[in-house]
């Protein structure tokens, strides 16, 4: 499971860039990743695309440490993570933020105590600060009176917004998203939309989302990784858009005639 | 022919793995029920939904099944003219064994099931992996206090099912039968022994106690992250808690008897 | 969570009820206050023993003060059976207290009954009840009395072994422990 891979170059500001080196995995007989390489530039908005199945999900929880590959290497940063053990991954997810796809949040605590548990678990902070906090955060998301609520009576987009104060609440350097705009009308994807580009401007930290909605990723994308044949392919939105890349063609057709589309949605 | 071979050679790798799964587990929840931080207010919550909420169906139980016992005893002594001892085969029999079994019997269906039906939703719906994302060892946070409240619940429970039912045995045997208050107390407290019987019962349930918080547990952190796959869990649980409770009742029972 | 109080105030309450359940069935029915390592041990040599077992009762007047702790032949050569009683030990026994295999009713358990005597003198840890009553075993009695009756072939005296008093020691009672 070694390899040399690439050094992370002074270029790039090396905190918060993300880096896969070379990867392979494959769940019984199914080979989902043969190498694969791509990086993830420190504070811009990356969008992992591509089509059902193709990984992903899988590629987002490599890079949280959930899940371990076969051969190659996983950078946060200048730190490796494939083969730490759990207990040292788990340091490192400090600098991580993750939002799930239904918020997985705990459905046996109030918002409040789901927010406030990074918290209570790694801060020795005073109740009255972690309110405060807390409450910050919720204003940052725009939610107003759920302290109280729990998870089952909140609306999709409503979880979604929880999920991502929670995340935000340790102030990570990297954001890990895994396909915000799920379940939500049109509406409301506009607005995670906008509220996810804000954050990512007001904060600056990088922002790695996988997506099915075309058009928000036109829209919001700095980097796009575009999933395909157990490998990936990088560029920006427009060179996604000039690509002569037949698998790419085929994959904006596709989309462009379904109902994920840009801007009317 | 062939094949039933090679599929049962494969079972008992299979369990065998199994069972070294679980003991890791095991091992990881008492490392975790020892070192700090002890959650204390999530204990005393579970010990809610496990103990307060399984005291109905405890009670109940162990009214009716002391009733029974009353009634079956007395008919079958009465035929040897030994009918004054009907207290003490209704507390001989509900302390030694059917106190700590029926209880962990029924506990494991009400408040182990609902643990590993939790746990396995929370793994399906990626809570689980959304606390290590927090840096948080769900081990630690979710299942440790569960299995904690599941064991220690137990004995209490289990005292109490033996309350009520030397009550009902009462009920049934002075109230109905017409045997004499006096002798159904007398015969009960002169046969009953604190070391042979009442501490074997507690440590009876204390074992299983911590059979049922670790299986329920167990399958629920093990099952598939689908629907199937909790349902699966849940079942299994019971299922397994409930047969590691009559052999491991079998062992203590010949341990501790032979011991005094 | 508001819904904390309530439920906390219920699992004191099962936690206490529960408890309390415990220590009834220890201390009331168990009688664990007395036993205990702490007890006071005495031993008595008895010619037979009946159906006398580990942990049969121990009674003064009808009040169970202790327990059979281990039955044995006697140490001495008299092949006797040697038992060995834990007693509560606040109990001051005069040393010239006498110790009998008693039965419950006709045909229940066997125990042994201390009937203390006038003495001013205790008896001390780990000394012994010199004054024993053997156990009545059953078809010895019957035996008897089906002798003192028929007058005639006294040797078979029905069922198992009833001789009279001719076989020491045996077994009688059908070994019934508890």
């Amino acid at each position: 499971m070694t390899s040399p891979g690439l050094r992370p170059d002074a270029a790039n500001p090396p905190h918060s860039r993300v880096d896969v080196v070379s990867v392979r995995l494959a769940f019984g007989e199914r080979r989902v990743f043969d190498g694969l390489s791509c990086r993830f530039s420190a504070s811009k908005i990356s969008v992992i695309l591509g089509a059902s199945g193709v990984g992903k999900s899988t590629l987002l929880r490599l890079m949280a440490g959930l899940q371990r590959p076969d051969y190659g290497d996983i950078w946060i940063g200048e730190q490796e993570i494939s083969r730490l053990s759990e207990r040292q991954v788990r340091r490192v997810r400090r600098r991580l933020g993750m939002m799930f796809q239904g918020g997985a949040l705990l459905d046996s605590m109030s918002v409040f105590d789901n927010v406030a548990l990074p918290l209570r678990e790694h801060t020795k902070l005073h109740e009255k600060e972690i309110s405060e906090r807390v409450h910050g955060q919720f204003e940052a998301v725009g939610l107003k009176r759920v302290d109280a609520l729990l998870p089952g009576q909140l609306s999709g987009g409503m979880k979604k917004r929880v999920a991502l104060a929670r995340a935000m609440i340790t102030e990570p350097d990297v954001l890990l998203i895994d396909e915000p705009f799920s379940g939500l009308d049109p509406l409301a994807v506009r607005l995670i939309e906008a509220l996810l580009v804000e954050v990512n401007h007001a904060k600056g930290l990088t922002m790695i989302l996988t997506n099915h909605h075309i058009g928000s990723t036109m829209r919001m994308a700095d980097e796009v990784v575009f999933l395909v044949d157990g490998g990936a392919i990088s560029g920006t939105v427009r060179e996604l858009k000039e690509s002569i890349d037949p698998r790419i063609q085929r994959f904006l057709q596709a989309a462009g005639t379904g109902p994920a589309l840009e801007d009317a949605s | 022919m062939f094949e039933l071979i090679r599929d049962v050679g494969w079972r008992t790798v299979e369990n065998v793995h199994g069972l070294g799964g679980i003991t890791r587990f095991g091992s990881r929840l008492v490392l975790e029920t020892l070192a700090p931080p002890y959650r204390l207010r999530r204990v005393l919550d579970e010990l809610y939904n496990t103990g307060v909420l399984s005291l109905a169906i405890v009670c109940a139980s162990g009214t009716a099944v002391g009733l029974v016992l009353g009634l079956q005893g007395y008919n079958t002594l009465v035929r040897f003219g030994a009918e004054q001892s009907v207290g003490a085969v209704v507390g001989l029999s509900l302390v030694r064994e059917l106190g700590p079994v029926l209880t962990a019997l029924l506990v494991t269906g009400r408040a182990g099931s609902a643990v590993a039906a939790e746990i396995g939703a929370m793994v399906a719906t990626e809570q689980l992996d959304g606390l290590r994302m927090m840096s948080v060892d769900p081990i630690d946070f979710v299942t440790q206090p569960k299995a904690l409240a599941l064991a220690l619940a137990m004995p209490l429970l289990s005292a109490l099912f033996i309350v009520f039912g030397l009550f009902g045995g009462y009920l049934v045997a002075v109230g109905l039968l017409g045997v004499d208050a006096g002798t159904y107390v007398s015969s009960l407290e002169n046969n009953i022994d604190f070391r042979n019987d009442v501490l074997g019962s507690i440590l009876k349930s204390l074992v299983f106690g911590a059979l049922v918080g670790l299986v329920a547990t167990w399958r629920g952190y093990t099952s598939a992250p689908n629907a199937a796959g909790v349902s699966r869990a849940t079942t299994g649980a019971v299922v397994q808690a409930s047969v590691a409770t009559l052999m491991f009742d079998y062992v203590i029972t010949a341990l501790w008897g032979v011991g005094v | 969570m508001s819904r904390s109080p309530i439920r906390d105030l219920l699992v004191g309450v099962f936690v206490l009820s529960g408890l309390a359940a415990l220590a009834y069935l220890s201390i009331q029915l168990g009688g664990a206050a007395y036993v205990g390592p702490g007890g006071l041990h005495l031993y008595a040599n008895f010619d037979e023993i009946g159906g006398l077992a580990k942990r049969s009762p121990v009674v003064i007047g009808g009040v169970k003060v202790g327990q059979v702790t281990k039955i044995e032949l006697s140490h001495d050569g008299s092949f006797r059976a040697r038992v060995t009683m834990d007693i509560d030990r606040n109990l001051k026994l005069p040393d010239d207290t006498q110790a009998a295999v008693l039965t419950q009713g006709v045909l229940g358990n066997q125990y042994v009954g201390l009937s203390p005597g006038g003495s001013e003198t205790f008896l001390s840890e780990g000394s012994e009840i010199p004054y024993t009553q053997s156990a009545v075993v059953m078809e010895r009695l019957i035996g008897k009395l089906i002798q003192s009756i028929g007058g005639g072939s006294g040797g078979s005296g029905g069922g198992s072994g009833g001789g009279s008093g001719g076989d020491a020691n045996k077994p009688a009672g059908g070994g019934k422990g508890s």
